[in-house]
């Protein structure tokens, strides 16, 4: 079966059943949200300045919330051994690689606006000052951490003790990633983000090492 | 008399499987023939179902041979056999938030089956479940998944059957039922393997019958009755008739 045809039949059965059961959207929603609530309260700020210590903070409460959803996309299809009938396809299976990658891509960016619109609306978050950098910086993130997440996630299903073993494996390797997030959302707040930066440099090159590799290792990873 | 023909149609060649140090299967040879149902047992950890995943290529050898119609699996002949393959476990490979309906479709789908409404109604209707085609799987009997997950795995017509544990956790009438259609199965044409460690009424619907001990073959052969079974059986493991 065509590539791109498998991509979307399993990335669209994917979102439905995420909308159906709910459990990952909305704990990772509501995670987000609380966070906001609390950090607002804690640092007690009257506004959230994304252009110093707030763009850290907003980027913190993403990869944690993300974090609860992407760890999931594989979990959920150990219930009932289905991941085995998806592999018993004859189908690439860098193509399932990649429809779960996307689903984390897409639950990412609306994690984002959610964040970021709320953040607007509550706490005056200066995100609509420049949306066009900020998105950029958000979407090439994006792509990494779906990427890292998607694959870690796969390779830690079936394994006793994932729930620990998944943002210790994680989190230290996106450390690069997210330190450039927070210095590239500030420039891009004071709207003085330049393409040639050389932290969006990083991202771009973190962002194609790990989708290539993670799609070429993912039937590898997932043989036994 | 009708003699219904039988070749070979899959065979596995001295496979030996490794985890780590631990050798899980030593030199198998096996061989499955059309219009047989062949039952492979032996105690836990004795490789029955590492044996069942490296014919299905949920596994990788780490030694050995596997043939479908004397040609060796390999390269592009990899993906033509898992069209014709069908795989089934005492898991129900079946996605629980999805109707009926919607994870055969997908199925379907995904092995790029032509006339799939037809041939999804029409497996529903012969298992019984099109009167719950929009109900969520997760909500049926355990009876009713696995008779969804039989029809999932003859969606794509499998000339080779593999069925690892499908008795497990069915009552008397469901175990009944699917005894039936695996006997339907056979006289269909296909190549049944069924992996088991329960010596029970299912048994005889069985054919011939292969014993690991170990991750060794020490049995290929048929037998007369449950009894004469139970005798080479418990003969291998020590174990006492009951």
């Amino acid at each position: 079966m065509n590539f791109i045809k498998v991509v979307i039949l399993v990335f669209m059965k994917d979102i439905k059943d995420e909308l159906r059961r709910k459990e990952n959207i909305l704990s990772s929603l509501f995670f987000a949200l609380l966070s906001l609530v609390l950090f607002h309260f804690s640092v007690d700020m009257t506004s959230i300045d994304l252009s110093k210590e707030g763009a850290g903070l907003m980027w913190l409460i993403i990869i944690f919330a993300g974090t609860i959803f992407i760890q999931n996309i594989f979990r959920k299809e150990e219930e009932n051994g289905v991941f085995l009938a998806l592999l018993l396809a004859p189908v690439d299976r860098a193509a399932i690689y990649l429809a779960k990658f996307l689903v984390c891509f897409v639950f990412l960016a609306i994690l984002e606006v959610f964040l970021f619109v709320l953040s607007f609306f509550f706490f005056g978050a200066a995100v609509f000052d420049s949306p066009l950098q900020l998105t950029v910086v958000a979407l090439a993130v994006n792509i990494g951490f779906s990427a890292l997440g998607t694959l870690i996630s796969s390779l830690l299903m079936n394994q006793k003790g994932s729930s620990i073993l998944y943002p210790l494996l994680l989190y230290p390797l996106l450390f690069p990633l997210f330190a450039a997030a927070a210095t590239l959302t500030q420039l891009s707040i004071k709207s003085s983000l330049a393409f040639s930066d050389p932290w969006l440099r990083l991202i771009i090159l973190f962002d194609m090492i790990f989708l290539g590799t993670s799609s070429m290792l993912f039937e590898s990873v997932v043989e036994d | 008399m009708c003699f219904m023909k039988e070749e070979v149609l899959v065979e596995c060649s001295q496979i030996d499987k490794f985890y780590g140090k631990k050798q899980a299967l030593k030199k198998v040879d096996l061989k499955l023939f059309t219009n047989r149902i062949t039952f492979l047992m032996g105690e836990n950890g004795a490789g029955k179902s590492t044996l069942c995943k490296i014919l299905a290529l949920l596994s990788s050898k780490s030694n050995g041979k596997l043939f479908y119609k004397n040609t060796e699996i390999k390269g592009e002949l990899r993906a033509e056999y898992k069209k014709i393959l069908g795989y089934l476990s005492h898991q129900t490979f079946i996605y629980s938030h999805l109707s009926a309906w919607e994870n055969l479709v997908f199925f379907a789908n995904l092995y790029g089956i032509k006339n799939k409404k037809e041939k999804i109604e029409q497996l529903m209707d012969s298992f019984g479940i099109i009167e719950n085609k929009n109900q969520i799987a997760g909500t049926f009997s355990r009876g009713l998944q696995q008779r969804l997950s039989l029809a999932r795995t003859l969606l794509n017509d499998p000339n080779v059957l593999l069925l690892d544990e499908p008795f497990a956790g069915l009552d008397p009438c469901a175990l009944n039922n699917l005894a039936k259609i695996l006997l339907d199965q056979k006289n269909s044409e296909r190549t049944i393997l069924i992996v088991t460690h329960e010596i029970d009424d299912t048994i005889e619907i069985a054919d011939n019958f292969i014993i690991l001990k170990a991750g060794e073959k020490v049995f290929e052969g048929s037998f007369y009755s449950k009894e004469n079974l139970k005798e080479v059986y418990f003969e291998y493991f020590g174990g006492e008739k009951q």
